[in-house]
């Protein structure tokens, strides 16, 4: 409250303790004046009224309140208080006039929708002919939708408020009354009484248990934000997770979201998959629910699958509107794509983000170990040294595990040429042959291992850049391909399929061991994730697969593991040709 | 003689602890991994565990765990780096006794006297300090 209000507050609550009511009434009045906008002395002089028990003023000073409070409803409790005491203490044609003039106001659309609802939760039993209408509405039930149409069409909106706090408080309901009151909910829902409609659905649930109605138990929690009730439910009926109805299972979409439940949500979207193949507008809630998940692939694979939907169906109906089809297909495509655009530039900056974390993790944890190998070699010969136990051998022993521990550090930090390197020379080359030389280098180790390799496809694609780089992508791959292949049993098998799209070379690089398990795809190109036992292998530090990353990203290149081969591990790397002139 | 079970996968950091811990007069152990920890847990008795986190085949969480299901008594200090203080504190509450930082500035000593403080809390010099102390008492 401003400075001055408070004061002029001041002096008629002084007034008022001093039993000068006339006074501050009048001050009150000339408050009102001073302050058109403030409720507060509106109800304050309402208040001093009902004392004088000048019922008339108080009326007309609270419906004053009312048109004040405006869209903060914090207030409205000062009405409610109000008419209580109005009804016990007023006569009933005071009552009325109050009544008639908010009335009057509410048709004149002088409050907003939330106070209007307030005032219909206050007053919907005042009106005795009202409530005849109500019970006759009640009584016949073909006529509710009658009724409220009607109404609607009248834009009678606070009698269909009144009738629905009505029928709150008055309406049985029963196994009977379910179709009704799917009805009934409909319409509260629409006029978001939302806890209402909620209240009664949960009542219909005790009788019935079809889709509906369940539906709208998690529509209504999810437009509440608040699943509390639906919680409540899943866990007394689980079953109704395999409730496999379309729009159903949308919901359990948005409620497995709510709750974080990430293997239920996919399993839900699955199942809608499944059931989507033939309706577009299903494929396009999926599509659009992908889009929001970040599920990228999905979202442009379901993109294709709606096209194609949309081709074959204008194939039926090829009449007049093909023009302006096309055109709003074309737009909602193009929007499609950008969103896309955007998205995955802004995955790959996270991912960068979080490798160059990763990074600087792996990196101290694999710098630090060396260091404190060496502080423990000299702290140990230091307490030898105390102890007088030192001797010749022990200190060479030191010295030798000292230089052991920096030849370590120096092995990390040449795993990095490859991308550091300021030495690169750039040239055209074809890349072909590189990665048949770097087969033929390695033939050795493979044959040791028993690999059998096998290099298909088109014979010449040439790049730019530094040829060595291109090659240690290579050598990594078979690295690690050999690494894995080792303790197979049976045939093994390298295989490398080259095929030119677009001026893009495909390279489906391919080995017959386990594959890389589903659940750490995403992680595999992390710089120090590794799964290798250190001591087996050289290198197991994590880093080849970084390192293949790092230097295709350098060419405008990608890799990723395709998660769809079953008969080992699958990487496809995709290089533009023309890129290559730009670096 | 009390006996140390060192789980550790770096063979350079666990060979000083080892000597270092002897030189002061323990008997101790190295397990190269942490299913060789569980396993020489099981099958010798030991008064003390130095634990590190980071390990290859099963990492230190799991070794705590399947040791806590043995012998809910027995010492274990986890040893690590700083960095990876957040984990440790959500070890805590798995029962450990001590954290000693095992990173580039890691002391030797100070692990020495984390170990010492757990099983010899009163050692020779200890007692004479605390004997000394009550001979200096003020008499009246």
């Amino acid at each position: 409250m401003q400075k001055e209000e408070y004061h002029v507050s001041q002096e008629i609550s002084f007034y008022r303790r001093h039993g000068q009511t006339e006074r501050a009434i009048e001050v009150t009045e000339n408050a009102i004046e001073r302050f058109p906008d403030s409720s507060f002395f509106c109800k304050i002089l309402g208040d001093l009224a009902m004392s004088k028990e000048d019922y008339r003023l108080a009326g007309s000073a609270y419906v004053d309140f009312l048109t004040k409070i405006g869209e903060n409803l914090r207030h409205f409790k000062n009405f409610v208080n109000f008419w209580e005491r109005y009804q016990e203490k007023a006569d009933k044609a005071d009552c009325t006039e109050v009544y008639n003039r908010i009335v009057e106001l509410v048709d004149g659309d002088s409050f907003s929708v939330e106070l209007k609802k307030s005032l219909a939760s206050v007053l919907f039993e005042f009106d005795e002919k009202q409530n005849c209408i109500f019970i006759e509405v009640e009584k016949n039930q073909d006529s509710l939708a009658n009724w409220i149409n009607s109404q609607e069409k009248n834009g009678n909106l606070w009698n269909i408020y009144c009738f629905l706090y009505w029928e709150k408080k008055h309406a049985v309901h029963t196994r009977q009354t379910v179709p009704r009151d799917i009805k009934l909910v409909a319409i509260i829902e629409k006029y978001e009484f939302y806890e209402m409609a909620l209240d009664i659905t949960e009542m219909m649930l005790d009788y019935n248990q079809n889709d509906i109605v369940i539906r709208t138990l998690f529509r209504l929690c999810r437009k509440l934000d608040d699943y509390a009730r639906a919680d409540a439910y899943i866990e007394s009926h689980p079953e109704v997770r395999q409730r496999a109805g379309f729009n159903i299972q949308y919901e359990f979409v948005y409620y497995y979201l709510n709750k974080g439940d990430e293997t239920s949500l996919l399993d839900t979207l699955k199942k809608i998959r499944n059931s989507a193949t033939s309706s577009i507008p299903i494929s396009k809630t999926l599509q659009n629910f992908y889009v929001k998940l970040g599920m990228i692939d999905d979202a442009v694979e379901m993109r294709r699958h709606i096209s194609q939907l949309e081709q074959s169906k204008k194939g039926y109906n090829r009449a007049g509107n093909k023009i302006k089809g096309t055109q709003e297909e074309r737009e909602t495509e193009e929007a499609f794509w950008d969103t896309i655009k955007d998205m995955v530039s802004e995955q790959e900056h996270n991912r960068q983000l979080i490798a160059i974390k990763e990074l600087l993790k792996g990196f101290s944890h694999e710098l630090g170990q060396p260091i404190t190998n060496i502080r423990y070699g000299v702290q140990l010969y230091q307490m030898k040294m105390e102890r007088n136990l030192d001797d010749r051998e022990n200190l060479e022993e030191l010295l030798d595990n000292i230089l052991m521990q920096t030849i370590r550090v120096k092995r990390l930090l040449k795993r990095f040429a490859p991308i550091v390197s300021s030495k690169s020379v750039n040239s055209r080359f074809n890349c072909i042959e590189h990665i048949k030389a770097v087969f033929l280098d390695m033939q050795m180790r493979l044959d040791g291992i028993g690999i059998e390799t096998q290099i298909d496809g088109i014979q010449e694609f040439t790049l730019y850049g530094d040829s060595l780089q291109f090659e240690q992508v290579i050598y990594n791959l078979v690295s690690n391909s050999a690494d894995e292949l080792r303790e197979k049993d049976g045939p093994k098998r390298i295989s490398v399929l080259c095929k030119e799209h677009d001026n893009v070379l495909n390279i489906h690089f391919r080995d017959n061991g386990r594959g890389v398990p589903k659940d750490i795809v995403n992680k595999i190109f992390n710089p120090f994730y590794s799964t290798k036992d250190k001591e087996k292998s050289d290198g197991g530090e994590g880093l080849g697969l970084y390192i293949v990353w790092n230097i295709l990203k350098m060419y405008g290149g990608k890799i990723r593991v395709n998660t769809a081969y079953k008969e080992g591990a699958e990487f496809l790397i995709q290089i533009p040709k023309g890129e290559m002139e730009n670096v | 003689m009390y006996r140390i079970l060192i789980v550790e996968d770096e063979k350079d950091t666990a060979a000083p602890v080892q000597e270092a811990l002897r030189l002061y007069g323990y008997e101790a152990d190295i397990a190269s991994d942490g299913v060789m920890g569980v396993e020489m847990f099981a099958k010798n008795t030991y008064d003390l565990v130095l634990l590190d986190l980071k390990m290859p085949k099963m990492t230190g969480e799991e070794v705590l765990k399947k040791i806590r299901e043995m012998d809910p008594y027995v010492y274990v200090i986890i040893y690590t780096n700083y960095g990876e203080f957040e984990e440790v504190k959500e070890l805590a509450n798995m029962g450990i006794d001590g954290y000693v930082n095992k990173g580039p500035d890691a002391e030797l000593q100070e692990l020495i006297d984390k170990v010492k403080e757990k099983l010899d809390p009163l050692d020779e010099e200890g007692v004479k300090e605390l004997m000394g102390n009550m001979d200096n008492l003020p008499t009246k």
